[in-house]
């Protein structure tokens, strides 16, 4: 069977999107042929759908008005944000447009949107092309926050946000478009995974799926694939045996479906690309404690970005962005913290 | 070749079971056959064959496939069919090799003990830990252990050994008896019997001796208020000539005279080297005798016998410096022992009954 690749899925999800409903339409700058976006996903779309793929002028607050404009006239559109660094021009429409206009006026509205972002770091773009700007965006009503995965089949993904009929924003970690997906339930020849929880929002790999591994780790799907690497060489070079947890959806986030291996494991790490500082882990760390807090060797340990700004040389670029090494050294740091008690 | 795939199946599946074969592999099929059906969450899709040719299956019944998938091939000749099942197959092989991994760890391990590919995989782990081969190889050395099996004599030996623990509560004394006159003595009648005369060969003399001044100590309890003293001394001595243990027991009526006791221990010696002691040489014993006479030996403790009430233990012959009259000797010495059944006796009992055969030893008067 051939492999998919992950921009391919993404591709053929909002392709098959436009086939169902014609209320889909795609919004954003370079979208349309030839060029496609900037990463390609839009490829060939405005050939086959020449009038719902709408380029526009370089003018975010202005496009995200629009289509939060067509969202309430019952359109569902996707929007194309070139780089999630752009996200800040497209905050107030957002924040006060959009999300509001949910439960703004007495009724409920349906404001079916999807807001996608080419996001994050690791290709040298410096610090205006290369942020994770997730956590800019969680904790406001009526918005929620998705982010891309090898996991999650995006036709499915895309449904769902759609089906929740308030505004999602879906970050796209750019260095695993190219990236193979996870098919099956197989990952690689060691570790398998299953979803758990509602619309399956939790991915969980593991190498047998009832063992109780030593380390749980949670990320999002952005570095999902580089904490598989790090899960394989920690088992193959040090006999550490992790289980790694994948959302779908970042915000609100439940986490009933992972508190029997959280508990089980009872160490836990949560990574994510973000810089330092009200992060995406800290609320899910706030969410396990209560879980953890009765345990012997129970612990936390968060691992984001450095507190800086993004450098745009390669070398200064991986001292301050999430990388495989720190993974694997917080995961030997927590497996120190558990021996010594 | 023509390629089946699945089609587009519905908008909440993207994967489907496929359902048996209607057709075997090689078989010549026609355009519009029935191929197989394919289970999606919903419904079931039959698939047809779209052209004719010979049926080649490229997934497993009973299988999930996704969108796109290709189920099986149509060839249009068997000569295709073949080749492409040879390049397939091929493969499918390389890949089932690897159905486990080790760790690092492990993987030196493995080579180090060299399992086989089969051990590791007989362990049906996808990924094999250095704990899981250190149980493998403690497996293996178990299997191979050397194993000895207890001769029938020592399983006998066993047995009385551990009732006699189990049952006897001894006690223990030890004296020690000054031996330079009895040493004489034995060398003496020795000599003119023309045989070895040692402790063994003493002792027994001596126990019938003193058998009427001590009864407690030839005899066997019978429960816990009973003592049944034996009506004559048997006397058993241990010899152990490295074919075994073995208690051949003096009769009564050879104990009391030391050319009786001296030519029946030279038999029983000869019927230890050979294995060849009839049942009734070893039983009835009464007291029994214990031998430890090589070089060094300061003592042993024995077991009592079931039916016993104690065994008199012998050891090597020390030397000692002693002053005599102002000037220094040698004096020879040996320690003897007494296991004794404490629930027949005491030690003020047995002090007397020891004191007795040291008295008898030290003032050597036996003749023959």
């Amino acid at each position: 069977m051939k492999q998919e690749k992950i921009n391919e899925n993404l591709r053929h999800a909002i392709h098959q999107l436009m086939c169902e409903d014609e209320a889909v339409v795609v919004i954003g700058e370079d979208v349309r042929e030839p060029y496609g976006g900037a990463f390609k996903i839009n490829k060939g779309l405005s050939d086959d759908f020449p009038d719902r793929v709408i380029g526009t002028p370089i003018s975010e607050e202005g496009f995200v008005n629009m289509a939060s404009g067509m969202a309430i006239m019952g359109h569902k559109p996707i929007v194309d944000m070139m780089f999630s660094d752009f996200t800040t021009l497209s905050f107030d429409p957002l924040l006060n447009f959009a999300s509001k206009s949910v439960t703004m006026y007495g009724d409920k509205l349906d404001l079916s949107m999807i807001v996608r972002c080419a996001n994050g770091g690791y290709r040298g773009y410096g610090p205006t092309h290369s942020q994770s700007m997730q956590k800019y965006f969680m904790g406001i009503p009526n918005l929620s926050v998705y982010e891309l995965s090898p996991f999650h089949d995006n036709y499915y993904v895309f449904n769902r946000m759609l089906s929740e009929k308030n505004p999602c924003i879906f970050f796209e970690e750019k260095i695993i478009y190219s990236q193979y997906r996870y098919e099956n339930g197989v990952i690689d020849e060691l570790f398998n995974y299953s979803f758990k929880g509602d619309h399956e929002n939790w991915a969980v790999a593991s190498i047998e799926e009832n063992s109780v591994p030593d380390v749980l780790i949670l990320c999002p799907g952005g570095l999902a694939s580089m904490c598989m690497k790090v899960a394989e060489k920690l088992i193959m070079a040090d006999e550490i045996e992790v289980k790694v947890a994948v959302p779908s959806k970042l915000y609100p986030c439940g986490i009933e479906a992972i508190i029997e291996d959280a508990v089980a494991a009872g160490k836990i790490l949560i990574v994510e690309e973000g810089t330092s500082g009200h992060t995406w882990g800290e609320g899910i760390a706030v969410k396990l404690y209560p879980y953890l807090n009765k345990q012997k060797d129970g612990a936390i340990e968060l691992l984001s970005s450095s507190d800086s700004i993004i450098p745009a040389s390669k070398y200064y670029e991986s001292q301050v962005l999430v990388g495989e090494q720190d993974i694997y050294e917080s995961v030997l740091k927590l497996m120190k913290i558990a021996k010594e008690g | 070749m023509r390629p089946i795939v699945v089609p587009q199946l519905n908008a909440n599946d993207n994967s489907c079971l496929i359902q048996n074969y209607y057709c075997a592999e090689g078989e010549f099929i026609h355009s519009g056959d029935l191929i197989t059906t394919l289970e999606t969450s919903k419904a079931a899709i039959d698939i047809e064959c779209e052209a004719d040719g010979y049926f080649y299956p490229a997934a497993k019944e009973q299988t999930d496939v996704r969108t796109g998938e290709v189920i099986a091939f149509v060839f249009e000749s068997l000569q295709e069919m073949n080749t492409y099942k040879e390049l397939s197959v091929g493969s499918a092989t390389a890949e089932s090799t690897a159905s486990y991994k080790l760790s690092n760890q492990a993987e030196a391990f493995a080579a180090l003990h060299q399992f086989s590919q089969q051990e590791l995989s007989a362990l049906n782990k996808k990924l094999i830990k250095l704990s899981d081969l250190e149980e493998l190889l403690k497996q293996r050395i178990d299997g191979d252990e050397a194993r000895i099996l207890l001769s029938k004599n020592q399983k006998q030996v066993s047995k009385t050994v551990a009732e006699s623990h189990k049952n006897i509560p001894n006690a223990f004394l030890l004296m020690k008896v000054y031996c330079d006159e009895a040493l004489t003595g034995m060398r003496e009648i020795g000599e003119q019997l023309e045989v070895i005369v040692g402790f063994g060969e003493v002792l027994p003399v001596l126990l019938v001796s003193i058998k009427d001044e001590f009864p407690l100590m030839y005899g066997k309890l019978k429960d816990e208020d009973t003592f049944i003293p034996a009506a004559e001394v048997n006397v058993g001595v241990t010899i152990d000539v490295g074919t075994g243990l073995y208690i051949p027991v003096i009769k009564a009526e050879h104990a009391g005279r030391i050319e009786h006791t001296a030519e029946i221990m030279m038999e029983y010696k000869y019927k230890a080297l050979r294995s060849s002691f009839a049942e009734t040489d070893l039983m009835n014993g009464t007291i029994t005798i214990s031998l430890n006479t090589s070089a060094d030996v300061v003592s042993v403790i024995p077991i009592i016998l079931p039916g016993q009430t104690g065994m008199i233990s012998v050891g090597a012959v020390m030397k000692e410096l002693v002053l005599k009259e102002g000037t220094v000797a040698e004096r020879s010495y040996i320690n003897l022992g007494l296991a004794y059944d404490h629930r027949v006796v005491n030690g003020f009992y047995a002090v007397e009954f020891l004191a007795r055969l040291k008295s008898k030893l030290e003032h050597f008067e036996i003749n023959v």
